[in-house]
């Protein structure tokens, strides 16, 4: 009873000095907004933050799971590319066909990276930097290298539409990291993305299938990227075949300050969205210092070195 | 009769393995003939293979550093920003009244000092290479677009169009360039201490650690290697273009990447060669050359190339598993 106790109380122990610095990073980079600029907390502004990344946001949920199980997705970007041209070129005839169309495409492009992957054995980052131009060379033949026209303006209003005053793609992000996080944490293929993630010969032996699991994570990647093109279609109102370039590499940063590891097994969603959130306050307080916007880049592959460079320290 | 057969059995038997064991030099000469017939002759025209190799020298010379970090097991994907931030700051020292010298010798400094610090990451930081490079080309792309408001930078001066421009001996210099990276690369790779360090740590950095190699010196250099590699592919395409460009060529860094994997080098490190790399340049300048030869929509291009990598990596990873 005693011994269970301490167990116990060990355990909150680690998971709360664990879990206590993003909180404070994520109110510290609160503070200091509201320092900078008294427009900060103004409802305008913070609809702003939340409409400008959401994008960032789904992909980084996506990303997270992918991450959890050992691998990468750099394709993830041109795959919102591909979804706003599919999308501007098939929702003036249908737009339930379109996002049907959208999420089919990504979640096949998910399962064929999985497929090679598992089939290859190649690096992730290798074969996902293939596919990264192959698939945006398919958004660019399709809107033939210019932007698509066609997206009905009653859609392209959702991404700045509100219910009582909260913006719909809060609400909606809300709903997508609570539903990953149910996964990851409830459901049997969720748990096995992390055993696969931490140890994918000791998930074998325990008869996990490791390559269904892998390819059931890049088909997850490949959905929350239709999900974010479907977002970013909205927000930008066109098909850009050459859009959403390096938005990867801001999901990743999102992922990786929330804690994700890239060596798998490790990470938690609702750190992700605490990630996410800390890059979109970031970039913010940026714009409300009147930094060129062209700094922004910068400061992600210095939040990745920092983030990164951090763990390693506090773990050695 | 009887000694003719032999002959011709052990020809047999030879070509085969020859083409065999050497998958580039099959595609290099299926490409050769496939090219030569589509265009009638025309690709033959040293005018065109000349053109061919001035386009593909920055990706070349790119290639070049690039197998030196992939075969420490790494890679860098920094590359192609870096070009882009070096063109920039190449252009802007010399349109504020830096002469031809500084800006140049900045630029080489530039990439160095970008290589070194990736190294140092992902040396004393243990951040995975592709991630620290990764996050090395976001901060690059950045200040090259800072410098002017991502606004390319035109007027340069004359003498600085030399590497892109002239020739001597009808050669370009952007080739003679090309080929002297490639030289060095060679010579550094084969025949240098160095180039054995760099084959032992990608190989099995333990075993090269308790064999005395200084493991984190190798890859710092190799990582500054592939820096300086990527700055004066800068100095050719800023000559080549007559501007500083933010944006130059992002899609390079895959090409240099498929150079060294066509070439033949093991993304697992401690495998591969300098010289395959360079035929493997040839090789997508002329699937390049090909697909423009054939009016193939450009935009497919550069999906082809992913797909190129796809293949070849999978066609490596087969051989070196029957092996």
């Amino acid at each position: 009873m005693f011994q269970n106790r301490t167990q116990i109380k060990n355990k909150v122990g680690s998971n709360f000095s664990g879990n206590i610095v993003l909180p404070l990073v994520f109110i510290a980079v609160m503070l200091i907004g509201a320092l900078i600029s008294p427009l900060f907390f103004s409802a305008q502004n913070l609809r702003n933050i939340i409409i400008g990344s959401a994008t960032f946001g789904i992909l980084a949920s996506g990303m997270t799971v992918i991450l959890i199980a050992g691998e990468i997705d750099l394709s993830v970007g041109s795959q919102v590319a591909l979804t706003s041209v599919v999308m501007a070129t098939l929702a003036p005839r249908s737009l339930t066909l379109a996002i049907f169309v959208s999420i089919l495409v990504t979640v096949s492009i998910g399962i064929v990276n999985g497929v090679l992957l598992t089939k290859t054995k190649m690096p992730s980052f290798v074969l996902t930097l293939s596919t990264m131009g192959i698939v945006r060379s398919i958004a660019l033949v399709i809107g033939d290298g210019q932007p698509v026209y066609g997206v009905p303006r009653s859609y392209a209003n959702l991404a700045n539409a509100s219910v009582g005053g909260i913006p719909l793609v809060a609400l909606a992000l809300v709903v997508i990291y609570l539903l990953t996080w149910f996964f990851l944490k409830y459901t049997t293929l969720g748990r096995s993305i992390y055993s696969v993630g931490s140890n994918a010969e000791a998930a074998r032996l325990t008869g996990i299938n490791v390559n269904r699991i892998k390819v059931a994570a890049y088909a997850i990647s490949g959905f929350m990227a239709g999900l974010a093109g479907l977002y970013y279609t909205s927000y930008v109102t066109l098909g850009l075949p050459d859009g959403a370039v390096d938005y990867e590499t801001e999901a990743i940063t999102a992922a990786i300050i929330g804690g994700a590891s890239f060596f798998g097994g490790e990470g938690q969603v609702t750190n992700t969205l605490l990630g996410f959130l800390i890059v979109a306050i970031v970039k913010n307080i940026l714009n409300l210092m009147g930094v060129s916007p062209f700094v922004q880049p910068v400061a992600i592959g210095l939040l990745i070195i920092v983030a990164v460079g951090v763990r390693t320290m506090r773990k050695s | 009769m009887n000694n003719s057969s032999d002959l011709r059995e052990s020809i047999k038997s030879k070509v085969p393995s020859v083409l065999a064991t050497n998958p580039r030099l099959v595609m290099f000469l299926v490409l050769v003939v496939v090219s030569t017939v589509l265009s009638r002759g025309v690709f033959l025209s040293p005018s065109n293979i000349h053109n061919m190799l001035r386009q593909y020298s920055t990706i070349g010379i790119m290639a070049v550093g690039q197998t030196v970090v992939i075969l420490l097991a790494g890679v860098d994907l920094s590359q192609g920003s870096m070009m882009a931030l070096v063109s920039m700051v190449v252009a802007y020292l010399n349109v504020n009244g830096f002469g031809i010298v500084l800006p140049l010798v900045v630029g080489l400094l530039v990439g160095a000092l970008g290589g070194l610090f990736s190294g140092t990451i992902i040396t004393k930081g243990k951040v995975p290479p592709f991630i620290a490079t990764l996050a090395m080309a976001s901060i690059c792309r950045g200040l090259a677009t800072l410098i002017t408001q991502s606004r390319p930078i035109y007027g340069l001066s004359k003498e600085l169009l030399v590497f892109g421009r002239d020739t001597i001996g009808g050669i370009g210099i952007q080739v003679i360039i090309w080929a002297s990276v490639g030289l060095l690369g060679i010579f550094m790779i084969t025949r240098t201490v160095y180039g054995r360090g760099v084959y032992a740590v990608g190989g099995n950095e333990k075993s090269a650690h308790l064999s005395g190699i200084n493991v984190q010196k190798v890859k710092l250099l190799g990582y500054a290697f592939s820096g300086i590699c990527a700055a004066i592919a800068a100095i050719v395409i800023t000559s080549r273009m007559d501007m500083g460009g933010p944006y130059v060529n992002a899609n390079d860094n895959v090409q240099s990447i498929a150079s060294v994997v066509i070439g033949g080098t093991s993304f697992a490190g401690g495998r591969g060669s300098v010289s395959g790399t360079i035929l493997g340049t040839v090789i997508i300048a002329m699937i390049n050359n090909l697909m423009n030869l054939m009016l193939i929509n450009p935009y497919i291009q550069q999906g082809i190339i992913g797909a190129i990598i796809v293949v070849t990596v999978t066609l490596n990873q087969r051989k070196a598993r029957t092996e």
